[in-house]
This record gives structure tokens, C-alpha cells and sequence, in this order.
């Protein structure tokens, strides 16, 4: 169900980009990698894995001077030890991953002759599992769900234009099925910081 | 502009006279439905009382704090009853269509559920207007939810439990005597009447009081209790003590009491109850001479005709004093066959569905019976049902469900009518279960282990939440190992834990989702590896891996005692 609506939702993105290309005009492509830091929103997640690294892979394409798309690969993985909940002194490692398929539209201003600043608004996709490692136990599942950002890019070399860095700030909000003793319905989602390199291709 | 006024005036003085707060101490009755499958979790956590467990719901006495409790937890509720402070409450039985017009025309009544009327009257008692001939249980007014369980889904019936023929239990079962029963249904019947507003009753206790101590039973006694119309009618009671577990006890019983048209001067209760009465003191006659690692006790109780008085009494005072009762089996008409070969009816709630299935297997095994497993918590009308209020596991055996005898509380209930062959089906099942549950002594066999605690240690990750459970009992000198078996459902289908004896007084279970409730017993191996009888149970409940929302909590003042 979940993979059906995540079909739909990219097909309509891909219909309304090429409707808005085919209106507007001159596009420009960017890839780009960055990495930085994930802080949890979920008060137990915090307490099990706390802040985490995650890594980001993303397609930026510009329709005209203002609007565009993003679609990319957004992957987070976290390692923590089981809460004792009536003060049992074992320890049960745990492994946590989440990979997120972030899709979304965006307005680009250009504050500066070497800056360009986006606004976007979108959905991840996102496919969560957590794993006890020392036992034969996990759960998984998929969650579709809101997701903001502010993201800017810096041509800092002006040998290389096409180079620039650049650097994120996402929020998603993840409210995940039932959960177990720590929280009724854990939050995987939060704020991610994210710095890397974007290459333009055209 | 006048009117407007008037009636801001009208809601000022309303509001002085009656401030919302006034309202919030005369509750309501409401229903539960059980479909919802965090209502029970939700009931016990949010502290609401809960006054009965039916078949599919549960009735409730909620404020409107609890009300909105609740609600922010997603149950839905209906209301039975409003400002019910005061009040007394009936659950009547409703056979036919025709029941709930006719109880509406003697007071209150709304149907809870399929066959179940919550009736009730404005002033005095509402059992004084119903008419006879119903089956009636008082609704409770002391909450039960603490000793509700997060059961498993009942088991269907069919699973069962195979167990083969106990040698030392069959040994003890072949005493029952048709003649014996025979003998005592005839002497409860020359009573002419027991009914509890009678001196017959009270001759019928004492003779049951004289047969129990005449067998050599332990502490023998009256229980004295306020019944019907001021009487203050006995229970009889006796034991057999246990040698290894004393405080916990099985409990075999049935009521002396009968009624008819009649009733002032004869009432025989042949079938209804002299034969369950009859079979609790052949039960005792031929447990007395045997040892049990269980104390089994037997009571005789009167008041059920007018509304369960005797056991209910029992029952709660049982659950005052904490008294670790395993099981109760009562015995209510068990003697009349409509047709042979007769099928003996158990009733039994979900709580208490392996009960039933340890019937069913000892009436297979030991009684040459057929059984019928009725999981009905509805079916309240007979001594069990008390026990059920107070969450302990209970039984009703009867001869058909719905009853069959033609001479049912009428003055032609006498022992020509009843078929002594199926009755001593009936009572030989009955003792065959008190004793496996009692647990006979085995000659050259380690003794049981006593002293087993199950300590848990509770560990949650963001999806997963598991248990870990330490067993430990007391070492035993003429043991060279045990052994630990485990069930999800209590007291059936245990299975073994570890492939060789263990030779330490501990284990270590799990760690294991928290979802299931988990029981263990264990066993000592002597040195020419015979097997001792099982310890008492030890027991982990199911954990409910969601928190509870309650906006009572949140908004600080009025929090409630035992609100998470």
C-alpha cells in the first residue's frame, strides 16, 4: 500500500515537473553528497540511539529561475543498548536504520551572485528497521511522511563554476506504528544538518 | 431582551446552586465493549472500577473524569445507568423476548447484552419486585479490576489438554459409591425443605457440618453470613490440608439451599442442589483418607436461591484476606439426564478456560463422561460466578445448559428423577480434578518443591520491548536435579525447559517479547530419577507495550490515586 502511494506520489511530481519544464523553460541539474548530523525529535529515541550521522544523496533540478525538484537518498544508521525498564543491569545491543526517499518541490531566491537559497516542501519514504542484535528480533516497516528544508548552496571557487557547497537543514516527522514500553508511537523523524559538495551537470 | 434575562438569571442561579463539580460524584453505569482490544489494558491502568466482566463487555462505574479518561484512549462506552450512587443492581437472565418488557414493567431495565438485563428500581431492593422464576445474580459494588487478567485469547475447547490416567488419582476416584450418593441425596431430601428462610436449612448444616467432621477433615465450621430477609444463614466448611502448599487451596463446592412454589414447607432440591451438595461430601469422603501437596476445601453454601448470599460473601471475604485460591469447582445440579448418554455442561469464563479443560480431560478419563466446554463469563447464576467477580478461576459442572429438568424448583424435585449413573459420572470427574489439582503424596517420590519466585528484568528498545525471567526455589535435600516446564495458558500444557536435570534451585528464562503471559512449575528428580509432583505455579503476566493517555493527568489537579 505504502510502496503504491510512494509510486503515485513520484509520478505526479515527475508529471508536474515535465508540465512546468515544458512552460518555463531553461533547466540546471545538480547532484550532490553531504553528511552531518541527525537529532532526534522522539524524546525515546533520543534516550536509545541519541544523535546519529546520517548521509545524503540528492538530485536538484531547477525549472527557471525559482522553481524545482529535489529527489535523492537520505540513509541514517544508529547503534544503542536496550532501556532496563524495572532496573535489570543486562545489556541488549541494538542497530537501528532508516533509509529515506526524500521527493519534493522547491522556490530557489539568489541572495547573491555565488549563493542560491531553497525553500522545499515534500515526503520521505522512508524504510525503518531496528534490530537486537544479540537476539533473533526485529521490526520493520515502511511510513510515508511530511518533510521541510532550507537548503543553500555556496560557488565558492569561481575557476569552478559548476562546484558549489552546500548545506541543508530537513525535518521530517515520523510517527511509527505501535511501539513498545518506551513510547506509544515513537518519533524516528527530526532535524537533520547536512554539509557537502553539489555538482551542477547543466 | 426580558427573556434573555431571565434566562442568563435562570443559568446564573442553576449554575450557583449546582456547580459542575456536583455532578462529578454521582456516576454512571456503562458498558465496555470487549471488542476493543485495549480496553481491558486501558480499564486497569486508568483505575476505573470495573463491577462485572460479562461475555462481551464490561460494566463499568465511571465519573466523568474517568469518562474522559477513556475517551483521549480511544474506548468507546455506552451508558447503562446514570447517578447510580445508591443504588442496588440486578443481572437478570433473559430467556425469553418477552423478559425485558416484563421487567420494565416492574422497575428499570436495559438489556446489557444478548441474554443479560441490568435491572434495577429507584428505591429498596430490586430483587423484592422480580417475579420467580428468574435466574438473578446482585451486580457487584466492589471493583474486580485489580484482579483482572491480560488473558490470552480464550483457547477453543477442542485444543484441550491430554492428560493420561493418573493410577494414584483413578485409585482414589473408584471409591466414589453410587449407593453413598444415593444415600446423601435421600438424607438432604427428609430435610422436606432447605430453603434459606427455613429451619430445615439450618438442619441441613448441620448435618452436612456432622458428615464433614465424621470423615476427620480438618476445621471443620460454619461461616455465618447475612442472607435474605435479615436470616443469617451458614456456610459449612471443611478441609483437607494441604502438607506442602497449606495456603493454597481447590476448592470443591455446590449449595444445600433449595426453593419452590412451596418452599415454606417443602422444597426436597433433589437435583437442585442436593446432588451437588451429595457430591462435595462423597468428594470429601473419599479425598479424607489421602494426602495432598494442596489443601482442598469443601463448603456447602446457602443463599443461592435468593442471590448467590453464601458464596458471595465467601468470595469476597476470600479476596479480603488474600486467599490463594488455584481453582473452584462448583457443583450445581448435576444429577438429572434428559437423555442417555448425558454430557455434563462446564461453564467457565476465559479466565478460567483451563479449568475447563482439566474437566473435560478427567471427565474423559476418569468419569467415562463426555463434556461440553461453555466459555460464558454471562453466565452468572450459580456459585461460581462470585468467585469470578473477585478473579479467582471457577468452574460450573451442570447436568445441561440451557436446563432441561421438567421439575426444576418444584416440590417434584426428589432423587426418583434424577439418573444416578450420569451423577456418579459427574462426582467421580469432580474428584478426580480435585485431586490432580490437589496433588496426591507419592510414595518413594522427591518431595515438591515449594519457595518458586519468578523475578523479571523488562527491556525496551523503540519497537520491541522483552522480558527476562529468573526462577529460583528452595534446594531440596533428596533431590539430585529438577526440572522447569513452562505454559502460556495456566496450568495446562506445561513443557519442559531444560533437555537434562538441573542441578542449581535457579533458572533463567527468556529473554522473550513481553506479550504473552508465561506460568512455570517445577519438579525435583530424585537419585532412582522418579519425578516429584509440580511446585505451586509461578506466574508473569503479559506486559501491554502502549502508554496511556489521560487528561486528568495532564491537567494536574484531581489526579487520581494509581493514575499512571
Amino acid at each position: 500500500m505504502i510502496r503504491k502511494r510512494a509510486a503515485a506520489i513520484l509520478l505526479f511530481f515527475g508529471a508536474s515537473l515535465g508540465a512546468t519544464a515544458a512552460w518555463a523553460g531553461p533547466l540546471k541539474l545538480a547532484l550532490s553528497a553531504s553528511s552531518g548530523m541527525f537529532f532526534p525529535k522522539g524524546e525515546a529515541y533520543r534516550e536509545l540511539y541519541g544523535a546519529g550521522i546520517p548521509v545524503s544523496f540528492d538530485t536538484w533540478l531547477t525549472i527557471g529561475n525559482h522553481f524545482g525538484a529535489s529527489a535523492g537518498l537520505n540513509y541514517l544508521s544508529d547503534s544503542g543498548t536496550a532501556v532496563p525498564m524495572d532496573g535489570g543491569e543486562d545489556e541488549y545491543p541494538l542497530k537501528f536504520r532508516r533509509l529515506t526517499i526524500p521527493v519534493s518541490v522547491y522556490f530557489e531566491m539568489h541572495p547573491g551572485r555565488t549563493i542560491d537559497l531553497r525553500l522545499g516542501a515534500g515526503l520521505g519514504v522512508h524504510r525503518y528497521e531496528e534490530k537486537w542484535t544479540s537476539l533473533s528480533l526485529e521490526a520493520a516497516g515502511w511510513k510515508v511522511s511530511p518533510r521541510l528544508y532550507v537548503s543553500a548552496d555556496w560557488r565558492a571557487v569561481p575557476s569552478l563554476a559548476r562546484l558549489a557547497f552546500i548545506g541543508t537543514v530537513a525535518f521530517d516527522t515520523i510517527g511509527v506504528g505501535s511501539g513498545a514500553l518506551l513510547a506509544d508511537k515513537p518519533n524516528i523523524g527530526g532535524f537533520q544538518i547536512l554539509v557537502g559538495a553539489s555538482w551542477r551537470l547543466f | 431582551m426580558r427573556g434573555a434575562r431571565a434566562v442568563l438569571l435562570a443559568v446564573l442561579l442553576f449554575g450557583g446552586l449546582f456547580p459542575p463539580d456536583s455532578f462529578a460524584d454521582n456516576p454512571s453505569l456503562l458498558k465496555v465493549s470487549k471488542a476493543q482490544p485495549a480496553a481491558l489494558t486501558v480499564l486497569k491502568r486508568c483505575g476505573i472500577e470495573v463491577l462485572q466482566e460479562l461475555q462481551s463487555c464490561y460494566i463499568i462505574r465511571a465519573g466523568r473524569e474517568d469518562i474522559a479518561d477513556l475517551r483521549a484512549n480511544g474506548i468507546g462506552l455506552s451508558a447503562l445507568a446514570r447517578n447510580v450512587s445508591g443504588k442496588a443492581f440486578l443481572l437478570v437472565q433473559a430467556r425469553t423476548d418477552g423478559t425485558l418488557a416484563a421487567l420494565r414493567a416492574l422497575g428499570r431495565a436495559v438489556l446489557v447484552e444478548a441474554e443479560t438485563i441490568l435491572f434495577w428500581t429507584e428505591a429498596g431492593d430490586p430483587a423484592d419486585a422480580l417475579p420467580d422464576g428468574l435466574r438473578w445474580k446482585r451486580l457487584p459494588d466492589r471493583s474486580l479490576v485489580a484482579r483482572l487478567k491480560l488473558a490470552p485469547a480464550a483457547v477453543p475447547s477442542a485444543a484441550g489438554v491430554s492428560i493420561s490416567a493418573d493410577p494414584e488419582v483413578a485409585l482414589i476416584v473408584a471409591d466414589v459409591s453410587s449407593d453413598n450418593l444415593s444415600s446423601l441425596v435421600s438424607g438432604l431430601e427428609s430435610f422436606q425443605t432447605r430453603n434459606t428462610y427455613t429451619t430445615g436449612c439450618t438442619d441441613a448444616a448441620q448435618y452436612i457440618h456432622d458428615y464433614f467432621a465424621g470423615l476427620g477433615l480438618d476445621g471443620v465450621r460454619f461461616q455465618s453470613f447475612s442472607g435474605p430477609g435479615g436470616t443469617t444463614p451458614w456456610n459449612v466448611i471443611a478441609d483437607k490440608a494441604g502438607t506442602t502448599y497449606p495456603d493454597d487451596i481447590v476448592i470443591v463446592c455446590g449449595h444445600y439451599d433449595s426453593t419452590s412454589p412451596s418452599w415454606p414447607t417443602l422444597a426436597p432440591g433433589a437435583d437442585d442442589n442436593g446432588s451437588g451438595t451429595a457430591a462435595v461430601l462423597e468428594t470429601a469422603r473419599v479425598l479424607a483418607a489421602h494426602a495432598f501437596d494442596f489443601t482442598i476445601r469443601f463448603i456447602a453454601f446457602a443463599g443461592e436461591e435468593q442471590g448467590l448470599y453464601g458464596s458471595a460473601y465467601y468470595a469476597a471475604r476470600a479476596a479480603e484476606d488474600n486467599e490463594r485460591i488455584l481453582a473452584v469447582i462448583n457443583l450445581d445440579m448435576i444429577a438429572y439426564a434428559d437423555a442417555l448418554p448425558e454430557d455434563v455442561s462446564l461453564i467457565v469464563n476465559d479466565a478460567s478456560s483451563w479449568l475447563g479443560d482439566r474437566m473435560a480431560a478427567a471427565a474423559t478419563s476418569y468419569g467415562g463422561l463426555t463434556s461440553e466446554i461453555i466459555v460464558n463469563a454471562s453466565f452468572t447464576y450459580s456459585d461460581h460466578a462470585p468467585f469470578w467477580d473477585q478473579g479467582y478461576p471457577a468452574l460450573l459442572a451442570i447436568e445441561d445448559e440451557p436446563l432441561t429438568n421438567p421439575y426444576y424448583h418444584q416440590t417434584t424435585d426428589t432423587s426418583s428423577t434424577l439418573s444416578f449413573g450420569f451423577f456418579t459420572s459427574v462426582t467421580k470427574t469432580a474428584a478426580a480434578l480435585a485431586a490432580e489439582l490437589g496433588q496426591p503424596e507419592r510414595t518413594g517420590h522427591p518431595a515438591t518443591p515449594i519457595g518458586l519466585t519468578a523475578a523479571t528484568s523488562t527491556y525496551s528498545s523503540l519497537l520491541k520491548a522483552v522480558k527476562k525471567v529468573t526462577l529460583t526455589w528452595t534446594e531440596q535435600a533428596d533431590a539430585v536435579g529438577y526440572n522447569v516446564y513452562r505454559t502460556t495458558l495456566s496450568h495446562e500444557n506445561y513443557e519442559k525447559l531444560n533437555a537434562t536435570p538441573l542441578t542449581a534451585a535457579s533458572y533463567t528464562d527468556g529473554p522473550r517479547e513481553v506479550g504473552l503471559s508465561f506460568y512455570y512449575v517445577v519438579t525435583a528428580v530424585g537419585a532412582t530419577g522418579l519425578e516429584s509432583n509440580y511446585s505451586s505455579e509461578a506466574g508473569v503476566e503479559a506486559t501491554a507495550t502502549f502508554a496511556i493517555k489521560s487528561p486528568a493527568v495532564e491537567s494536574g489537579p484531581g489526579r487520581k490515586a494509581g493514575r499512571p
